[in-house]
């Protein structure tokens, strides 16, 4: 098990998942998101690609109503 | 019809997605406002919250989607939310707004401008929202923006275009389109914008906390489609009182040798 | 790069001569009531239709020149460096097929000069010279303004064209203004009067306000040669879409306008079309309602009669007491002058003239350091 932050949020993964994974084990493999991992902006095609390392810092954010 | 970039509208009505009281009645008022273009904000997800999203709504009522960098308060910060909206949204337009300013939510002129060259270069459409400044705005169209977006008023003061000195400079002076964002709280701010030459108008505010807001967006969308109608037709200039002074031609008539 | 040529291909000269042609009075009243000017409202003001409306079209340019420029009136002198030209232009004195003494000055007589230009109480020069690359070239230049330039506030050039590079070149050598007229965005008229040498090159010339803009000359004089083509009117529309193509394109550059007629010179031309005086103020004041913020001159070209009248109502620029032969001021030799002025008063007298019409004549309003050359001389102190 790997333990990272996911929106200041403490989540526990399973060892090498990846980030397509992670998004699905929360409930937000949504359309209309991106997300950082350690303030890199990660592209979408490489979410079902790229792995999690313990310690790993996320931001995810979703597009909202906003002028 | 309106042309920005690479993309046509047929209304020069922008509408903002915030402040509704819910998304079903900010669906209803975009679809009834005619607008083509809806802004958007991009927010970090509250994972222990429900889903706020309004996107697929959106995306099936067709309208083109502008997220904003709203949040930013630096360039290096509204360059980082621009790349999230355009991974999230898979658009490369971006409504660039850097406003620390939190009393009256100004743009910052000079974190604009180091921001739009910069999003510029890295292949964005951009679209800055900026003061009323005719100078930043030839500026910002020199960096490569695909229009500019001169505020009326500050955000939701609903004052109308207290600028619109500065604005009808900016509208003879730019060549890319302009788009008068901020401060329009009725449908006779958004008439007027059209007729001092605007090309288009961004209302979020004044639709959105309207008592009806599906009405007052059907408002706007009458005031503007009277907007494109006068402009095609001509408006009349107004005249100026002449002040009687003494003749300055009279010496003419007695020219010796006239060539 | 796209340059004014880009937009002046796509100009029909048959096509604006007949717009300018049918145009009515509603078209003129229209323009005159109009806060900001179209082109097509300035071509309703070129047109024949548009003068019997001169006085409130004087006016209303009145009105304009004092909200921008007060009551001021900028005084200038042309100081010619040599007559000496390579090129064989049918309407100039200084052609290279008339048989005229030349003359190049040089450094003692260019002292003379400024000497004597400085105690006529100018301190705004305008350097002409003909066209020669070997012998007044960037050569002569690069030796000679910098000794020019300081006797002098402000420092002006009407050369032939010259590269971007030159022009960036004399930016630091102190030059603050550049002259260069088309004489006629006609190209089959430029060619009959244009024989021989590089002046022949209508494009090269029509692009040079172009390459002065980029190389950042901080003022820019345009201007037709009225009379030369068979439509003036034409010609001068001509130079307002020249002028709001490089005012859109280079909005950090001032711009300047300058109306020479064809006069009589040695070897003489008769010109394809008149303009008499009434049309020259019409001509004037439509410029200024297109363009309020932009310099207009009069030159010692004109009568003192038009000058006196013309100036106080929308002229913020004009040279006095001018010689228009090299070394003129230190010596007076007919012979060899360009052109030969109408208004021969000496400055004073002009200066005295238009003080009575209630206008204020300038002789400085610049700065050597403002036109940020950093010689070795310069320093921001002031």
């Amino acid at each position: 098990m790997i333990s990272i932050m996911v929106n200041d949020l403490p989540v526990e993964l399973a060892q090498k998942a990846t980030l397509q994974e992670m998004l699905t084990q929360l409930g937000r493999a949504d359309d209309g998101t991106a997300l950082a991992v350690n303030q890199m902006i990660i592209p979408r095609l490489e979410w079902p690609h790229h792995r999690l390392t313990d310690g790993d810092d996320i931001l995810l954010f979703q597009a909202i109503a906003g002028g | 019809m309106l042309k920005i970039a690479d993309t046509t509208f047929t209304s020069r009505l922008f509408t903002g997605t915030g402040k509704f009281a819910t998304p079903d009645v900010m669906l209803a008022a975009i679809t009834a406002s005619g607008s083509q273009l809806v802004t958007l904000a991009m927010r970090r997800i509250d994972l222990r919250g429900g889903n706020d999203a309004i996107l697929p709504a959106l995306i099936r009522a067709g309208v083109k989607l502008l997220p904003n960098t709203s949040g930013a308060k630096t360039a290096e910060e509204a360059v980082f939310a621009a790349r999230l909206a355009r991974e999230a949204l898979g658009t490369h337009w971006i409504k660039l707004e850097i406003h620390p300013d939190m009393r009256y939510l100004l743009p910052d002129p000079v974190e604009t401008l180091k921001a739009a060259e910069l999003l510029v270069r890295e292949g964005f459409i951009v679209l800055p929202y900026c003061g009323a400044d005719p100078v930043l705005c030839r500026r910002l169209e020199e960096a490569g923006c695909a229009a500019v977006m001169p505020l009326g008023a500050p955000i939701g003061s609903n004052q109308g275009l207290i600028t619109r000195d500065f604005l009808r400079i900016i509208i003879e002076q730019a060549g890319i389109p302009v788009v008068v964002d901020a401060g329009i709280g009725a449908p006779s701010h958004a008439l007027e914008a059209l007729e001092l030459g605007a090309d288009a108008v961004l209302v979020n505010t004044a639709i959105a906390v309207a008592r009806d807001p599906v009405a007052m967006a059907c408002a706007f969308r009458l005031a503007l489609d009277a907007g494109e109608l006068a402009r095609e037709a001509g408006i009349a200039p107004s005249r100026r009182d002449a002040s009687a002074t003494s003749p300055l031609t009279g010496f003419l008539t007695q020219t010796e040798g006239a060539l | 790069m796209s340059s004014f040529e880009t937009r002046w291909h796509q100009l029909d000269w048959g096509d604006i001569g007949r717009s300018i042609n049918t145009t009515t009075a509603q078209d003129v009243e229209q323009a005159l009531s109009a806060e900001r000017l179209t082109l097509r409202n300035f071509m309703a003001l070129l047109s024949p239709a548009a003068l019997p409306y001169i006085e409130p079209m004087a006016q209303r340019a009145q009105q304009l020149t004092r909200k921008r420029f007060g009551n001021v009136v900028n005084f200038y002198l042309p100081l010619y460096l040599s007559n000496l030209c390579s090129n064989d232009c049918t309407y100039c004195g200084f052609s290279m097929s008339n048989h005229i003494k030349r003359k190049t000055l040089d450094e003692s007589e260019i002292i003379k000069e400024c000497e004597a230009i400085r105690a006529m109480g100018f301190d705004n020069l305008l350097l002409v010279t003909g066209e020669h690359k070997t012998k007044v070239g960037m050569e002569y230049f690069r030796r000679y303004i910098p000794l020019i330039r300081d006797y002098f506030s402000s420092l002006m050039m009407e050369v032939q064209p010259l590269s971007q590079e030159d022009y960036a070149e004399l930016k630091t050598l102190g030059v603050d203004g550049v002259m260069v007229y088309q004489e006629t965005y006609h190209p089959a008229t430029y060619q009959q009067h244009h024989l021989r040498g590089q002046k022949m090159d209508f494009s090269w010339r029509l692009e040079t306000p172009d390459r002065l803009a980029r190389a950042g000359i901080d003022k820019i004089g345009l201007g037709a040669l009225i009379g030369l083509s068979d439509n003036w009117r034409t010609d001068c529309y001509m130079v307002a879409e020249h002028l709001l193509y490089l005012q859109h394109a280079y909005w950090q550059s001032r711009y300047s306008l300058s109306f020479p007629r064809l006069r009589p010179c040695a070897g003489g031309i008769t010109p394809a079309s008149l303009m008499n005086e009434a049309q020259l103020l019409q001509v004037m004041c439509a410029f200024r309602l297109l363009a309020p913020d932009v310099e207009l001159s009069l030159s010692t070209r004109e009568s003192p009669y038009f000058r006196d009248h013309a100036v106080p109502i929308m002229v913020n620029s004009v040279s006095a007491g001018s010689k228009t032969q090299p070394g003129g001021y230190a010596r007076n030799q007919s012979e060899l002058e360009q052109f030969e002025p109408h208004d021969n008063r000496s400055p004073q007298e002009v200066a005295q003239v238009l003080i009575q019409a209630g206008l204020q004549p300038v002789w400085k309003d610049w700065d050597k350091h403002l036109g940020r050359t950093p010689t070795a001389k310069a320093s921001l102190t002031l």
